[in-house]
């Protein structure tokens, strides 16, 4: 007897949204999507965890390093003005692909030109059962204090620690660019669910 | 006549979460084979995912005995790579059928490690290294799990235990399914379970 299955979608997810607002706080673009964006260092910081053995992983910077077990791997929550993790805006729109270790042109903290001020990387609510779901989100407001528009952002992200180190965790290129006023701020909200 | 439920291999190489069962009477002939989607990432996967990105805690997580714990988060958490006879995190397996439930914290019948009737011999539980295969990286654990029992053994349903907290004191249930067919482990014969975690991107 043989009975092939198809495959079923996933029940881990992760979708994001996407708001830019004016200097008066009025919204002036809403953009919300799955993600599928989960890049290689998230699963093997995973797996470093699971094997309780060090593995070698891509930072940021594009170099590699023999990560080790830790309590602050995967950590996202960044402070203000903070960029070496939480979340990150940036311009580039090549695809998304497994071995992407950064954005690709990710966009700084200050104020001189196409620079944000990034805010708190936060949660927006605890773990929370619905029906069959778990979920919680994570959330950063960047505010654009540059003194001119910032446009063409395309490409959104999440940075996290790994033992001292900080990796990419996840990336998505937005279907269009986003422009943020002087004065304006974008903010970028992710969602982590599992579902049964 | 040896049962299979086998989802293809290029299924496999998308994300998520897959697991096989493999059956081998007391020769190795395999007996029956299993091959499908897990859908059962659970409430406890969840909160320590939360955990560590908040890397502080998160608090009421739930047990393999069911109590509420405070998750502080730690070296060890996540760990899967259990040794022999140790079914107090790894793979897991039971003869439960109740449907999954997001709030499930442990397996609805587990079986116990040893050689009475009902038991069954846990052997080490391993985690291979992730592989990156664009445009995934996977990750799979695998464990083989003997019935000396004396009798068959019918596995329903099969778990990954998990331990976190500090000094890592808990155990939590990541996952659990109930498997499409039951599996009737003859005696002398072994169930082998490989749970493939992956992402694409």
């Amino acid at each position: 007897m043989k009975n092939k299955q198809k495959a079923q979608p996933a029940n881990e997810s992760l979708s994001y949204s996407v708001v830019v607002r004016d200097k008066k706080g009025r919204v002036l673009q809403r953009i919300s999507a799955p993600s599928r964006s989960y890049v290689q260092q998230w699963n093997q910081l995973i797996n470093i965890q699971a094997k309780q053995t060090n593995s070698t992983l891509r930072l940021t910077d594009g170099t590699t390093f023999s990560i080790a077990k830790g309590p602050t791997n995967l950590v996202i929550e960044a402070a203000i003005g903070v960029t070496d993790y939480g979340f990150r805006v940036g311009k580039g729109f090549t695809p998304v692909a497994i071995d992407d270790f950064a954005l690709e042109t990710p966009l700084e903290e200050g104020v001189g030109v196409d620079e944000f001020n990034h805010q708190l990387c936060t949660l927006t609510g605890f773990p929370a059962v619905v029906g069959t779901t778990s979920s919680f989100g994570w959330r950063r407001i960047f505010v654009n204090n540059s003194g001119a528009t910032i446009s063409g952002i395309r490409e959104i992200g999440a940075y996290m620690r790994m033992a001292g180190k900080f990796g990419l965790a996840w990336r998505d290129v937005l279907l269009g660019a986003v422009t943020v006023p002087d004065g304006g701020s974008i903010t970028v909200t992710y969602t982590i669910a599992a579902t049964v | 006549m040896k049962h299979e439920i086998w989802c293809p291999l290029e299924d496999m190489k998308k994300e998520g979460l897959w697991y096989s069962v493999v059956v081998r009477d007391r020769h190795g002939k395999v007996v029956s084979r299993e091959r499908r989607k897990s859908h059962s990432f659970l409430e406890q996967w969840n909160q320590m995912v939360f955990a560590h990105l908040r890397g502080v805690q998160a608090s009421s997580v739930h047990d393999t005995g069911g109590t509420p714990r405070t998750l502080n988060v730690d070296d060890q958490d996540f760990q899967m790579n259990a040794a022999a006879n140790n079914v107090t995190y790894g793979i897991v397996v039971g003869t439960g059928n109740t449907a999954v439930d997001i709030e499930d914290f442990k397996l609805e019948t587990p079986i116990l490690n040893g050689v009475a009737a009902g038991e069954m011999q846990h052997l080490i539980c391993t985690v291979d290294a992730a592989v990156v295969a664009a445009p995934s990286c996977s990750f799979v654990v695998h464990r083989t799990i003997v019935n000396n029992s004396g009798g068959i053994i019918t596995v329903l349903e099969a778990g990954i235990y998990m331990i976190g907290g500090t000094a890592g004191t808990y155990r939590f249930d990541a996952t659990r399914d109930v498997l499409v067919a039951p599996q009737a482990v003859p005696d002398g014969g072994a169930i082998t379970i490989d749970w493939t975690i992956g992402v694409t991107e």
